[in-house]
Parts: structure tokens; C-alpha cells; sequence
């Protein structure tokens, strides 16, 4: 309950300002450089660690102190951490100075007194005893921020993102602020902070700026963090949430409650004086920003524009104006104005005829960009140094400029003596020149083996063998279209179709008839006769099977069958009507007539082609 | 029993016939072999005869006609060398060896060689037909000619791929033309046109078959011509820049 009426109490904030006041006065946020030296934890187990910081206030510049020895410990110098306190509206930065100590025995130690001297200045902390343990250390409970406490922080101390726009074209210089809104709070520790920046590039932040600012209705001490950044990639991006680490100071939680006094004070006025205040860790974080990065037009681009954003000026001048033929001449250009100096290249001279260029050395300050181009004239005939230009992408007027400068007139004699031109090299790191190797000339060394050895004027093209081969590829197309086109005429050609089924029908049924006599059954084989004779007369003639008798002798006739294959016809329908109803004895003999008789008459009509 | 007899007869007769021509190879093989054992001891002239002798038996391959290009190099007879290299290139124009010893030896033509007025794209294509031999283009053709039958033949056959068929087989056809226009590019180079080397280490080129007539141009050793058109004892004879002239027959020795 008490950790719940922790912000509303009006005891502790009256104790807190009092005490605030006397820790000004004391030591740590004075402006003078004050030195502290501390450990995360004053008892340790053999085989673990302790971290020892080295804090220097009032200042960030100090070096990392060279420790001597410690008795009973190893030491590793961890890294510098720079940070920044705000307390009571007062701000201050402290550079820590951070080590691990590993302890070697066991047994209580003493750390310092540490003294060290850092421009004539001598700092000294106080000593620091740690107890060396072989068993386990009970780990110290880990101070956390209940989650009420949590929800109320959010409104009394947050972090803003703020980029001056939120539609910039790509490399446009944009002015980003983070802003730590504090509300009667005390924090320390606090750190720069860090920030999402995928596809922007960040510049370094300023030192920061401290002032308080109303926000609806109430009043924050703020922390402005200022940057630049510009912007890579083209397209839709986001930026942020900005990061930002610092250290919360509250009091501890008193012991025994009493109730006298927080009936008047709220708390225990004296616990808050005497007891000890708790630092709990704040990891704060912004919201995203979304941000659009526009491209450049292409329209009106000039072609010297190398990629300059922002509005900048041209000057020119050059020294001296009166030279000798291979005298330097020092172009100075300098590119003033506001806008992404990363971007701004060397302008570019209209004309380098009659000039030795040299590379250009640049320096580069706040809001300029000077390129000083050594020119050496290589005759007397020049009059002038070029004219210059720069070009640029305005992003407020959204559009291109150039600006030029000069010419500038200058003097150029020729040299007293009619020596030859000579030109000196600036000094340059240049690469040994690659000596000219001379390598010798002369026949490759004969061939060991004499490869295939042929025939004289043998060629394949001559060869029978792959001639004839050659063929082959020929007939297998002639047969393919030839199969594909009977293929065709069986699928559409029926008469055709059932034509070639009748001689091959035939030669089967004739064989079983033949079997027939052989076996002594006169019906069968008459039988089979007529029916062989049947189908064979239907599927040539395409008639229907069935209805073929004695008659279709008559029939054919018109279809060109010689007369003496029609008698042989009638005679086989007239031995078979015979003996399938005269019933009469039938010899084998018979029966091997009247089958010669069928073979005659399908040989003639198979070798007459109807 | 006499049909067996006469089919033994037939066949021994066949061995016969092919012992005897192994027996050739193999000889032309051990003249080669001969051949590079006398130039190892740097005696020239007996490589060159080896080599010549193993190239009379009526056999010849890329490295026989190398190794005589370089004896003859090594002599110092350049129009002999460059002849050589050249035969040698017919038979295996890839290699490497072959054209770095042609390279130099030609760079030590007197007074150079004279420039071809080619065309970028000219020079190109010769350098494709120059890069195969004729075998190799027939062989190439061939290939491609079947693959294009079978293409054919499952277009008659098979319906359903008949669209896919035709689409590859333009590309085949396209493919097979080329290879037929560079194998006749190639065979006008090997078999019609007749290229011959200056084997002396001048030879006049006059305007006339004759003694006598007015010289219009002097051909180094080593330089190649193509031969034109021969009378008696004068060729006629055409440089690689397009000028033609008579010179005796002597002088120049066909590839």
C-alpha cells in the first residue's frame, strides 16, 4: 500500500527536495570533477566475479585509470560507459569507467583507497571492503518496479522521437530530435540514447541541450538529443522507437512503519533522511515514426549533378593569378549553405585544356565544403581559369540548381629559360612500376605421340560406310509416312479395311477346313467351307456374310471376276448345298475336290486385285 | 566342300590384305617414333627424313606433320616449317602447341606478311571455319541430321507432341544449315582451293610466265598463296591481299 501513495505523498517529496539539495551540495552533481568508485555487490564466492566502477562526474573525457595491483584479486578492464543525470531539473554527465575483479583467495579484502591523477588533478576514492567466500553467495533480490508504479511512470517520464519531417528525398538532411520528457522525477545514469535506423544514415548527436517545457499543462524537464540523419533507400520506411537507458532514484521501502508520523508527514520523515535510497533500472522507448523517403525527379537533372542535397552556394577564387608556364595554381571552391555535405563533390571545371589537374584535397567544416584543386598551365596561351559549376537538388524548392562561378582571369608568362616544361608530381604513394619481364620466344617442343595416323587424303565425307549410314534416317521417314498413311486408310477406309482382313481370315479358316477332311466329318466341313467361302465374299466384296448363297455368283459378275473362277464358285455353293441336304455318302475324296476347289477359286480372286 | 574351301581361300586372303596395310601403319608408326628420337639428339636432318619417310607410306596425322614443321624450323628452312604447320593444322586445328610455333614462325617472315583486306565479320567466320576440321564439320552435320531425322519421324508418328516437336526442330534445322554452309566453307578450303608456301627465300612474282617479265611483287619464304591457275613451269598464284602474279613452280609447294 505504501509503494501505491509513493508518487502522491506530499511527506517524501518534501523530504526528497531537501535531500536532493544536500547531495548537490555534497559531491556528485557539483560541476567540479568528483570520483566515486564502487562494486555491484560486496561479498562474492570464489570463482565468481565482481564489477568495480569507476566514476568520474562533472565530466566525460577522463581516460580509463591504469590499476595497480589489487590485493586478492585479478582485474580486467570491461569499457567505458558515458552517461548523463538529471536530477531536480540539473543536468550532468559521468563517464564509468568499468572492470572485473575475479577473486584469487579467500577472505576479506580491501579495494583502495584508489587514487589517481589525471592533469594535475589527483582523485581518490574511498575504500571499498569485499568478503571472499568458498561457498555460494545468496543472490541479492533483483529490484523491480511494481506494475502500478509502472503505469504512472509512463506519464512522468517518457521519450519522444521527432524528425523535423516526415517526407524527405533520399540523402535530404533531416534534423531528428529525441526528447526525455521528465516529470519531478530524479533519474540518473542516463545514457544516449539509440534508435531503429534501417535505410536512414544517423550523424553524431550534439552535446545535449537541457530546458523545461509545458505539455498539457504540465511541466517536464526535458532532455533534447539532437541529430541529423538522411535517408538511403527510397520508398516507405520507419523509424524509430528510439531507446533510451537511465536509472531511477526512490526511496527504499521503510522498515517499521510509523504511525505518528505518517499521519502527519505521510512517511517516516526520519527513515527517508537516514535510510537508503533504491536505483532502479528505466529502459524507456519512443513510438515508431513512419516516414516517407521521395526519389529524385529525373526531369531537369542536370548532367553534372553528382547527387548534392540541399541549398548551397558557390565561391571561387584562385591563387596566385600571375604564374609561370608549370607553376601551381590553387583553385579554392568552397560549397556553403545548409543541407547533406556528405553528398556535395567537387564542382566541376568546364574545361581542363591547357591544365594540369591535380586531385583536389577537401575540408570539410560546419556548413562548408572547400576543395582546393592544385591547376599547373601548360602553356602561355591561357588566359583564364574556366568556368565552375554546381549542381544541386534543392528539397525545398523540389527542384535542380546550378550555380557558376568564374572565369577568373589570370596571367600566365612563359618560363625565363626555354627549358622544357617540367612538372612537378605532387608527392603521391604510387606503386613501383612493374618492370617490363622479356620473356623468350621459340618453338614448342615436338609431339610424343603420333595421334591417328589415316590414309592421305581420307575424309569422312568420303567414307561408303558413313554414307550408306546417312541413308538410313531417309527410309525410316519414307516408312514412317508410309505406315501413318495405311494407318490412316485403315481408321477411315472400311471396304479397304475389311479387304485386307479377308486374306488373312482366309488362309486361317482355310487350314481349319483342311483339318476337317482329315477327321472324317463331311457336315462340319461343308459347313465350315460355306462359311469360309462367306466371309471371304463378304469382307472382299463388302456384302453382308450372312446373306451370301449360290446367288451372289450372279452378283459378281459385275465385279469383274473372271467366268471361270464364277463356275468354280457355283460349283463349291452346289457341293455344299449337296451334301448339307442331299445327305448322301460323302467320300474324302470328295471332300479334298470340293477343298482344292475353294483354294482355287481364293487364289485367283486374291491374284485377280478386284 | 569346294564352296568351304573358297570361303577359307576369301578369308585369308582378307588378313593378308589387312596385315599388310597394319604393316604400313605400324612402320610409318616406328618412322615417327624414330623420327623424334633424332630430333631429341638434335639431329635434324635424319628427323626430317624419318618424318617424310613415314609421310610417303601414304599415312599422315596432326603431330607427324608438327614434328616435321619443327625439324625443318630447327634447320631453318621457314617455308618448309610453315608448310608443314600448316598441313598439320587441317588435322587438328585446336591445338595449341601448333598454333603458337605457326604464330612464330610466321613472325619471322621477312618483311612480314601482307594483310588480308577482311571484313570484322570475314574474319570472324574464317576463324569458326579455321577452328574445326573438315571431319569434324562432317561429322558435326551428320550428327545434327539425325537428331533432326528422329524429330521427323516422331513428328509423323506421334500426334500429340507434334507442336512441341516443331518447335524444336526449327532451331535443329536452323542449326543444321549452318553447320552444312561452314562444312562447304571448310571442304572449299581443304579439297578446291589449292594453298601452297613459299618454300625459297625469294620469289618474284611476275606479270607474265616468264623470265623475263617485269616483277610485281617479291614473296618472302614462308608466305602463303593460293595457287590460281598453273602453266608449264609457272604457277599462278594469288597473295592473301588479293595480288595476283606468276611465279615458277619451284618456288612454292602446294599444302
Amino acid at each position: 500500500m505504501a509503494k501505491n501513495k509513493f508518487f502522491k505523498n506530499f511527506g517524501f517529496w518534501f523530504v526528497f527536495l531537501i535531500f536532493e539539495f544536500w547531495i548537490l551540495n555534497l559531491s556528485c552533481f557539483a560541476r567540479e570533477i568528483n570520483f566515486e568508485a564502487k562494486v555491484d555487490r560486496k561479498k562474492v564466492s570464489l570463482g565468481g566475479s565482481i564489477q568495480l566502477n569507476l566514476t568520474f562526474y562533472g565530466t566525460q573525457g577522463i581516460p580509463a585509470p591504469e590499476l595497480t595491483e589489487i590485493d586478492g584479486f585479478q582485474c580486467h578492464y570491461l569499457g567505458p560507459s558515458t552517461m548523463m543525470s538529471i536530477v531536480n531539473g540539473q543536468v550532468s554527465s559521468s563517464i564509468t569507467h568499468m572492470y572485473r575483479l575475479i577473486p584469487l583467495k579467500v577472505g576479506i579484502f580491501k579495494v583502495g583507497p584508489l587514487s589517481f591523477e589525471y592533469k594535475a588533478d589527483t582523485y581518490t576514492s574511498k575504500a571499498i571492503t569485499i568478503e571472499v567466500i568458498e561457498g555460494p553467495v545468496a543472490e541479492k533480490q533483483r529490484v523491480q518496479i511494481p506494475d502500478t508504479s509502472q503505469e504512472e511512470l509512463k506519464d512522468r517520464v517518457f521519450l519522444v522521437i521527432e524528425p523535423e519531417k516526415r517526407k524527405a528525398y533520399l540523402n535530404e538532411l533531416i534534423p531528428l530530435t529525441i526528447k526525455l520528457y521528465v516529470n519531478r522525477l530524479a533519474i540518473r545514469d542516463i545514457q544516449y540514447p539509440e534508435f531503429e535506423h534501417t535505410g536512414f544514415s544517423i550523424g553524431e548527436f550534439d552535446k545535449p541541450r537541457q530546458y523545461k517545457e509545458v505539455l498539457g499543462g504540465i511541466l517536464y524537464d526535458v532532455i533534447e538529443f539532437k541529430t541529423s540523419i538522411f535517408a538511403t533507400r527510397a520508398g516507405e520506411s520507419i523509424l524509430g522507437p528510439a531507446r533510451l537507458k537511465c536509472n531511477l532514484i526512490v526511496r527504499k521501502q521503510r522498515r517499521r512503519p510509523s504511525p505518528f508520523f505518517d499521519d502527519f508527514f505521510g512517511e517516516d520523515i526520519f527513515d527517508d533522511f537516514f535510510g537508503r535510497y533504491e536505483v532502479y533500472p528505466l529502459n524507456l522507448s519512443s513510438a515508431k515514426i513512419p516516414f516517407t523517403v521521395l526519389a529524385l525527379p529525373d526531369e531537369g537533372k542536370p548532367e553534372d549533378f553528382s547527387g548534392a542535397l540541399g541549398d548551397f552556394s558557390l565561391s571561387l577564387d584562385a591563387e596566385p593569378k600571375e604564374v609561370k608556364v608549370g607553376d601551381p595554381i590553387t583553385l579554392k571552391m568552397a560549397i556553403t549553405g545548409e543541407g547533406n555535405f556528405n553528398t556535395v563533390t567537387i564542382p566541376k571545371l568546364e574545361s581542363q585544356q591547357g591544365f594540369k589537374v591535380y586531385e583536389p584535397q577537401v575540408k570539410q567544416e560546419k556548413g562548408v565544403k572547400i576543395f582546393e584543386q592544385i591547376l599547373m598551365p601548360r602553356t602561355a596561351t591561357i588566359k583564364e581559369i574556366p568556368q565552375v559549376s554546381f549542381s544541386f537538388f534543392n528539397p525545398e524548392r523540389e527542384m535542380y540548381q546550378t550555380v557558376t562561378k568564374g572565369p577568373i582571369p589570370i596571367k600566365v608568362a612563359k618560363p625565363e629559360r626555354e627549358e622544357k616544361l617540367k612538372i612537378v608530381e605532387l608527392p603521391q604513394v604510387t606503386a613501383k612500376p612493374f618492370k617490363k619481364e622479356v620473356l623468350g620466344r621459340d618453338i614448342i617442343y615436338i609431339k610424343d605421340s603420333p595421334g591417328k595416323l589415316k590414309p592421305k587424303g581420307r575424309f569422312l565425307y568420303k567414307n561408303k560406310l558413313f554414307i550408306s549410314i546417312q541413308a538410313l534416317p531417309l527410309l525410316v521417314i519414307i516408312s514412317a509416312l508410309v505406315f501413318q498413311k495405311r494407318k490412316q486408310r485403315l481408321e477411315t477406309d472400311i471396304r479397304y479395311a475389311r479387304r485386307l482382313r479377308a486374306s488373312r481370315k482366309v488362309k486361317k479358316n482355310l487350314a481349319r477346313v483342311r483339318q476337317l477332311i482329315d477327321s472324317g466329318e463331311p457336315d462340319k466341313f461343308f459347313d465350315a467351307v460355306f462359311k469360309t467361302m462367306q466371309e471371304y465374299l463378304g469382307d472382299k466384296f463388302q456384302l453382308p456374310s450372312g446373306s451370301i448363297t449360290a446367288d451372289v455368283v450372279e452378283q459378281l459378275r459385275f465385279e469383274n471376276v473372271g467366268e471361270e473362277t464364277l463356275s468354280k464358285l457355283r460349283d463349291c455353293f452346289d457341293n455344299c448345298d449337296m451334301a448339307r441336304y442331299a445327305q448322301s455318302d460323302i467320300t474324302s475324296k470328295q471332300m479334298l475336290k470340293t477343298f482344292n476347289l475353294l483354294k482355287d477359286i481364293i487364289n485367283e480372286l486374291e491374284r485377280s486385285r478386284i | 566342300m569346294r564352296i568351304k574351301l573358297s570361303f577359307l581361300f576369301l578369308g585369308l586372303m582378307l588378313i593378308f590384305i589387312k596385315s599388310a596395310d597394319c604393316g604400313g601403319l605400324s612402320q610409318a608408326r616406328s618412322l615417327f617414333y624414330q623420327g623424334n628420337t633424332h630430333y631429341s639428339e638434335e639431329k635434324f636432318q635424319q628427323a626430317i627424313v624419318d618424318y617424310e619417310k613415314a609421310l610417303s607410306l601414304g599415312y599422315e596425322s596432326g603431330p607427324v606433320y608438327y614434328n616435321l614443321g619443327n625439324a625443318y624450323f630447327k634447320q631453318g628452312k621457314l617455308g618448309k616449317a610453315i608448310l608443314n604447320y600448316l598441313r598439320a593444322q587441317r588435322l587438328m586445328p585446336q591445338d595449341a602447341d601448333l598454333k603458337s610455333n605457326l604464330d612464330y614462325a610466321r613472325s619471322l617472315i621477312k618483311g612480314g606478311i601482307a594483310a588480308a583486306k577482311e571484313k570484322r565479320l570475314t574474319r570472324i567466320f574464317f576463324r569458326v571455319v579455321d577452328s574445326f576440321s573438315l571431319d569434324t564439320f562432317t561429322l558435326l552435320s551428320s550428327i545434327l541430321y539425325f537428331i533432326l531425322s528422329a524429330l521427323v519421324i516422331s513428328f509423323i508418328l506421334v500426334k500429340n507432341l507434334r507442336k512441341i516437336l516443331a518447335y524444336i526442330s526449327v532451331p535443329m534445322s536452323v542449326l543444321l544449315l549452318i553447320c552444312i554452309f561452314l562444312f562447304f566453307a571448310q571442304f572449299y578450303k581443304t579439297v578446291i582451293q589449292q594453298e601452297a608456301v613459299v618454300t625459297v627465300e625469294a620469289a618474284d612474282a611476275k606479270f607474265e610466265p616468264f623470265e623475263a617479265a617485269t616483277t610485281f611483287f617479291t614473296l618472302n619464304e614462308g608466305e602463303n598463296v593460293f595457287i590460281v591457275t598453273s602453266r608449264k613451269d609457272w604457277v599462278k598464284i594469288a597473295r592473301i591481299d588479293g595480288k595476283q602474279g606468276w611465279v615458277r613452280t619451284k618456288d612454292i609447294e602446294p599444302l
